[in-house]
């Protein structure tokens, strides 16, 4: 019976679904772990078919394989990963097993459970990504899964496999109503609802609190989004978008930190002066804290604070995609910063950058005031014909000695490094600032896109009277880069523009206009499908007239709408049944509609069989048509054998009997 | 209609030669036949309604001795006493103890000829063996044998000095017929061939008492589907709420039409039901179960069960 039951189709089916939902896992397990998950697949659709003796056996040689198998593969995960809890850990261990339980499949509840099994693993992909591809991808799996599901309970296995999939894809159609309402209406909460392993949090590329020469170069290489940014007003020009980042303060000669955070500050010890930008940064997760602002941001959102030397950072790492709304004035003013802080921006290695100490010494003696020192080093930089490339050469010892000195080429943390130590040999006291410098005007939705590649690095130099004043040296040597954007300034370096389209022809514009609608496609994803947030959840009630709503009432409408729908589709459902929405039913009145407009209408109470009898007679030429029609009307409707119903319905839709009788 | 796709389960083949070897005999009335024998694998009596001399007497005497069954013939009087149906008994002065003798009634096939000229109370000692399958003679209650089965014939009632079956008499039969006058072939055939006495000494029983107990158990097998039953139901429906009949059709008339159908359907060879089938058994049905409230003249000079069947779409 079982073996009826479970007959090869079937399981190709669900082994089908079930790879394809563990596919994008594999790259992300340990080798061995996919290998074991298709080989019993493979096994499974192999062994019983081939030995169906061995196979069988209820108590015997196979289960005790079966049972050291996967002691074996419980034992490997926990040598490959040294753990048995985690998320990868749990995927690996989720794909191993569902192997498992496939292999093992001999009965209809096997089936069914391997099912769920690959329904949930279908979940645990959004573990790791929740872009929109995934997400078709898994709406793809999912329908596989259910029109597997569908082949287990076809049991004459009459439907094509077109068939299966229309049908498991009207189901799922079908749920939409339902799913619309969990979705807007469950009620949100900060958050999520569990905590989820520490180690589901790695692998994003970003801005940290260190760098080295080198560490933006390779940001630059990715093209991920680091944010999205939805101005008020007018998008402002290029050359003023500066997102301030972490501050750096500490050098060792070769690597710069941001240090101890000590005291938090407070707005009010800024003056803003001139017009403020309003505009909502949404991050993408960063894992970090910073929150990046154009300068200087005058209101904390909520969830963030200053640092003493102000930074904007959040009170936890921003591990889901955020939306703050921001306020910044360009021009602003300190009002006290305190001596410790300048005195650290003027610390630098001992016996490191001799040649710059002796420039700067130079350049000291020359000028006395500080301004003047800071033109003149920008004004040499000018002259020397320093070099904006992403691939200097590599230094060796004093990287800083080296780039101002020897090989004059370098990328803008080559820039703001040197430029900082110079500006601190010369008594200046400087920082660098790193974040990202640009962006990417989206024409549609027209917000800005401020992709890793943006990422950048400058100085910032303390100047009596004035406060932190921004320099930023790489614009000297690339003043495009500033003021077009890293795309412009570094064709060469852009690894997203297909085979070295020209800019000025049509394809490369073509090719930009489907990028922007990609990303405002995915913007429009990420704010209202991802970010669909407590806050999102208030706009939309309110929109629908609820001021303030609390969860409980979200709640109880969200159960009143549930209501309403089950009940219009019960509504629905039982008002049809007992009359005519009999599917064979149906079909046979559209045969008996065509019969009329032969001129052969069926009289209400006559049956099938005397009608088939009466019209064979009247039209000899449609007799076959009629009686099989009939024959398979009679077996489905009197007999009740709904197998054929397919059948039925594919000989009532070819059948097109002529008006006239035709010879 | 050819139904090669139904797998028969049921083997009916003998039916169809009963009917032959009867169509034989009885001349040009093969419908009354198969009801006749449907009515007996349905477990139902039948009642013939006719006038004398139509062959109701040799119908159920050759029904009787194709299908292998006893057969016993009681002519109804008005002096007939229910003693001379079941039996008697009589003192036996060797052994000193009453033998109770058999009456007629047990047997297979009991031609009940005139049955509305006994006095009720002898029909009725014969309805209750009818409904009970068996009979109760001084305190002591004996089975009938199987299969049982009542052919009862009736003259028409507006003839003198008969007693009419009450309705819920009436109702104790599964179908009434009416054989009526044969057609203009069969009549000259009829005239020209042997005696009818004669021809019946010939015929061989083509079933067994047991087959036909088997075939009546294997009705139950015959499908019958809910679009059917919602057929029956409209039907039923139709009876009690249209206004056009006395009395609507009782549950026991449903289950008669129900079972009836399917013997009908088991000796067309189909092992499922369809409303052809209902439609078919319905006049004979419930000929004598509804009536129409006022005059005939106005409906098309339909018979009750013709113009339900005509009302009642198949659904």
């Amino acid at each position: 019976m079982d073996k009826q039951e479970l007959n090869f189709n079937k399981i190709l089916w669900l082994a089908f679904g079930v790879a394809l939902a563990s596919f994008p896992h594999w790259q992300r397990l340990s080798f061995w772990i996919p290998v074991s998950h298709m080989s019993l697949l493979v096994a499974r659709l192999y062994i019983p078919y081939q030995w169906p003796t061995f196979w069988s056996q209820k108590k015997g040689t196979i289960n005790i394989i079966r049972l050291l198998l996967m002691v074996a593969g419980v034992a490997g995960v926990y040598i490959s990963y040294g753990s048995l809890s985690g998320r990868g850990v749990g995927v690996a261990l989720l794909v191993l097993l569902a192997g498992f339980k496939i292999f093992e499949s001999n009965s209809k509840r096997d089936f069914y459970i391997s099912t769920y099994l690959g329904y949930f693993l279908i979940i645990t992909n959004f573990f790791y990504s929740q872009t929109i591809p995934t997400a078709a991808y898994m709406m793809f799996v999912m329908t596989i899964m259910t029109a597997g599901l569908i082949s287990f309970n076809d049991s004459e296995q009459q439907l094509t496999i077109l068939q299966r999939f229309k049908l498991s894809s009207s189901l799922l159609v079908q749920a939409i109503p339902i799913l619309l309402v969990l979705f807007l209406f469950f009620p949100r909460v900060n958050g999520p609802l569990w905590g989820l392993p520490k180690d589901a949090y790695t692998g994003v590329t970003g801005i940290d609190d260190h760098i080295s020469p080198g560490t933006i170069s390779n940001l630059v290489q990715s093209n991920e989004v680091a944010f999205r940014v939805k101005f008020k007003d007018k998008i402002p020009e290029q050359a003023k978008l500066y997102w301030r980042g972490p501050i750096l303060w500490e050098t060792d000669g070769h690597e710069w930190k941001t240090g101890d955070e000590t005291t938090r500050q407070d707005v009010s010890k800024i003056e803003f002066a001139g017009e403020p930008v309003h505009y909502d940064v949404t991050i993408e997760p960063s894992n970090k804290k910073w929150l990046f602002g154009l300068e200087m941001v005058s209101k904390l959102p909520d969830e963030t604070y200053f640092t003493h030397d102000f930074q904007l950072k959040t009170h936890k790492p921003i591990h889901t995609r955020k939306a703050f709304s921001l306020t910044s004035y360009s021009s602003y003013r300190l009002n006290n910063e305190k001596n410790p802080d300048l005195e650290r921006a003027l610390i630098l290695p001992d016996f490191y950058h001799p040649q710059t100490r002796e420039f700067a010494s130079k350049l000291r003696n020359d000028f006395n005031d500080p301004s003047l020192i800071v033109n003149a080093a920008l004004d040499w930089l000018k002259r020397e014909n320093f070099i904006y490339t992403l691939s200097p050469p590599l230094s060796t010892l004093d990287s800083v000695d080296e780039f101002l000195f020897k090989t004059k080429q370098g990328f803008c943390e080559h820039f703001a490094s040197a430029f900082t130590v110079l500006m601190r040999a010369a008594g200046i006291p400087s920082r660098i600032v790193i974040g990202y410098q640009g962006g990417e005007v989206n024409p549609l939705g027209n917000y800005l896109i401020v992709r890793q590649r943006d990422a950048h690095a400058w100085t910032e130099v303390w100047l009596e009277g004035r406060g932190w004043v921004r320099i930023d040296p790489t614009s000297i040597a690339s003043p495009i880069r500033v003021q077009e954007g890293i795309n412009n300034a570094m064709p060469d370096a852009l690894i997203n523009i297909p085979l070295g389209l020209d800019k000025d022809t049509t394809a490369y514009r073509l090719w930009q206009s489907m990028r922007n609608t990609v990303d405002m496609v995915n913007y429009q994803w990420a704010q209202w499908v991802l970010g669909y947030g407590p806050d999102r959840q208030v706009m939309f009630m309110q929109s629908l007239g609820f001021d303030f709503i609390e969860w409980k009432e979200l709640t109880f409408y969200l159960f009143l709408l549930l209501g309403i729908i089950v009940a219009a589709i019960a509504v629905v459902i039982f008002k049809k049944t007992p009359k005519t929405t009999e599917p064979s039913r149906k079909y046979y009145d559209i045969f008996c509609k065509k019969m009329a407009k032969t001129g052969l209408p069926r009289k209400a109470y006559e049956g099938p069989v005397d009608f088939a009898r009466r019209s064979s007679v009247a039209r000899q030429d449609l007799k076959k048509d009629i009686e099989r029609i009939t024959n398979l009307y009679v077996l489905i409707r009197y007999c009740s054998d709904n197998n054929k119903i397919l059948q039925l319905k594919a000989a009532i839709k070819s059948f097109s009997p002529s008006k006239e009788i035709q010879n | 209609m050819n139904m090669s796709e139904t797998v028969p389960t049921i083997d009916t083949s003998n039916i169809t030669k009963a009917i032959d070897v009867i169509s034989q005999i009885i001349l040009g009335k093969e419908n009354s036949i198969r009801l006749a024998i449907a009515c007996l694998i349905a477990r139902g009596h039948l009642l013939i309604e006719d006038t004398p001399g139509v062959g109701k007497t040799t119908l159920s005497h050759t029904l009787a001795k194709a299908l292998g069954l006893d057969y016993q013939r009681i002519q109804f009087t008005s002096d007939l006493l229910p003693a001379d149906i079941l039996g008697v008994s009589v003192y036996n002065r060797d052994t000193s103890k009453f033998d109770f003798h058999q009456g007629p009634v047990f047997t297979n096939v009991i031609l009940a000829d005139e049955i509305n000229r006994a006095t009720p109370r002898t029909q009725s000692a014969l309805l209750e063996a009818m409904a009970e399958y068996q009979v109760t003679v001084e305190g002591e209650t004996r089975d009938l044998p199987k299969p049982f089965f009542v052919i009862a014939t009736q003259n028409p009632s507006n003839q003198i000095g008969t007693f009419p079956l009450p309705e819920s008499q009436l109702d104790r039969f599964l179908m009434r017929i009416e054989l009526g006058y044969p057609d203009n072939i069969a009549e000259r055939e009829l005239l020209k061939g042997k005696n009818r006495k004669d021809l019946l000494e010939e015929v061989q029983a083509v079933l067994t008492a047991e087959e036909l107990i088997k075939l009546q158990k294997q009705l139950d097998s015959v499908h019958v589907s809910d679009a059917l039953l919602d057929y029956v139901q409209s039907l039923m429906e139709f009876s009690r709420s249209s206004g056009n009949y006395i009395h609507g059709l009782s549950p026991r008339a449903g289950i008669a039409i129900l079972s009836a159908a399917k013997a009908w359907a088991l000796i067309s060879s189909h092992q499922h039901v369809l409303p052809e089938d209902v439609q078919m058994v319905l006049p004979s049905v419930i000929g004598h179960r509804l009536n129409f409230l006022y005059d005939v003249t106005d409906k098309q000079a339909l018979q009750p069960a013709e113009h339900l069947i005509r009302n009642v779409p198949i659904p």
